[in-house]
């Protein structure tokens, strides 16, 4: 077990419960496409460490999301529905991984989720990224700063 | 009739447990959820309204779950009611300061039927057979 372990079970868990569809994580490395249109959702984890978790997807399955989650078609689909489930979606990650990261004695606080139009950057060396594949099409988790992995380290999981 | 006040400023999440209470006392004659994106607006509606059991999310605007806890539990005319705290954040140390506060339960997102049944079958006193499944 180590942090990419935990971050792959509590997103494999998260998003299968919440939008009924499974999801794998991915062998292959998808490159950036410049011309798919994605979204990217932030949450800040405040305490008990500095970082970032960040989803990035292509705003098709941000959509298919939503429908299998609302059980609607894709004239009910509205942008503000959309939003709403992609921050709950990191806002579930994001906690089940910070559970298994904190001490049981330790609290731990996250921000709010921000969306908006994921714009491509080169990521930074303490980042760990995890493609994913849901009904085949990609999408990305990922995790920034040197806190997960000190914290995973402390926690000493096996 | 049993009234319940959910507390989410996600939609999502309160449809979520929306969903869950109703299948849950899917045989109880009747039963109202009402809604609030944050603690200020639920806070307004539960002095309106003072309802049978109320389930708060913590992260929120404006005014967040723990503050809306500590009101509720400060009122005379409210502190009565149940309140289940259901949460992305939920570690025990967590759970323990929620509990001081007077939260009922701590529950950990995302909630599904049988995860909140047995503490809405505590709080309302049913009987597993009271429920629909």
């Amino acid at each position: 077990m180590n942090l990419l372990d935990l971050l792959v079970d509590a997103t494999l868990e998260t998003i299968e419960s919440m939008t009924f569809m499974e999801v794998i994580k991915s062998e292959k490395t998808t490159p950036y496409d410049e011309h798919m249109v994605r979204l990217r959702v932030e949450i800040l984890i405040n305490k008990p460490f500095p970082g970032e978790m960040r989803l990035v997807l292509p705003q098709e399955l941000a959509v298919q999301f939503t429908k299998n989650m609302y059980n609607l078609s894709d004239e009910e689909i509205t942008e503000e529905l959309v939003q709403d489930v992609l921050g709950e979606i990191v806002n579930v990650i994001s906690g089940r991984l910070m559970a298994d990261l904190v001490p049981e004695d330790q609290i731990f606080e996250l921000g709010l989720p921000l969306i908006g139009p994921d714009v491509f950057v080169q990521a930074e060396a303490s980042s760990l990224s995890v493609e994913f594949d849901a009904e085949e099409t990609p999408f990305w988790v990922i995790l920034f700063g040197d806190g997960f992995q000190e914290s995973f380290d402390k926690m000493g999981h096996v | 009739m049993k009234e319940i006040m959910i507390v989410d400023d996600s939609a999502t999440s309160r449809m979520f447990i929306k969903r869950c209470v109703e299948v849950i006392l899917t045989d109880q004659d009747e039963v109202t959820c009402y809604e609030a994106g944050d603690g200020k607006e639920a806070l307004g509606k539960l002095k309106e309204n003072p309802t049978d059991l109320v389930l708060i999310d913590l992260n929120m605007p404006v005014m967040d779950g723990a503050t809306l806890l500590r009101w509720l539990k400060g009122s005379p005319k409210l502190t009565h009611i149940p309140v289940i705290v259901i949460t992305s954040v939920d570690n025990p140390a967590k759970r323990d300061e929620l509990k001081e506060l007077g939260a009922y339960e701590v529950l950990s997102k995302p909630i599904a039927p049988a995860k909140l049944m047995p503490v809405v079958n505590q709080v309302f006193n049913l009987q597993p057979d009271d429920f629909g499944f």
